[in-house]
């Protein structure tokens, strides 16, 4: 009998999972989460277009910036970068993200850096739902 | 600006709904809503000086 609502995807049964490796995992892999907790196609979309994200940012020569306490921009900002999870720490290991403030594109690549991170803090709150079984 | 603005509405529209064709609607606003309101902050400010 239809009765009008809508049909929610289900993740696959599956064992539990503890809260705390979800969110590691939805932190260091954007999308990682979901795709652990069986939503392949939105898995997949945070981890291509989040990373892709990421990299565009420092191609732009955008900066990573460091957790510098004195100025709470800067700090709030290395916060949003830290939030991408391995993009970030890839970058980091390899020296990237030292920005060039006179480049045309820097305040852009900002943002596009930036903006990953967080959209990623999103996606691990997501996974969180995800994971209780509230979506 | 439009690239970005792609990168968040598709972001946003997976995040939002479940389902492909809801999703793609939602992105679609999203994306609708930020070009159209960068261009009207744009406009808005043309006329101020500097």
């Amino acid at each position: 009998m239809a009765t009008g609502s809508k049909a929610k995807t289900q993740a696959p049964a599956g064992p539990a999972r503890p809260l705390w490796l979800v969110y590691l995992v939805s932190w260091l892999v954007p999308g990682g989460g979901h795709l652990w907790l069986g939503r392949r196609q939105k898995g997949l979309t945070f981890l291509i277009a989040l990373p892709a994200m990421f990299v565009i940012g420092l191609a732009l020569e955008g900066r990573l910036f460091p957790f510098e306490l004195s100025d709470p921009l800067v700090a709030l900002a290395a916060m949003a970068n830290v939030g991408s999870g391995l993009p970030y720490l890839i970058a980091r290991m390899l020296g990237l993200g030292a920005g060039v403030p006179v480049a045309v594109t820097y305040e852009y690549g900002n943002a596009f850096v930036i903006t990953a991170g967080l959209l990623n803090a999103l996606v691990i709150i997501d996974a969180h739902d995800v994971a209780l079984g509230r979506k | 600006m439009a690239v970005f603005a792609t990168f968040v509405a598709v972001v946003g529209g997976v995040l939002l709904r479940d389902r492909p064709a809801e999703q793609a609607r939602a992105g679609a606003t999203i994306l609708a809503s930020l070009l159209g309101a960068a261009f009207a902050i744009g406009w808005l400010l043309y006329f101020f000086p500097l």
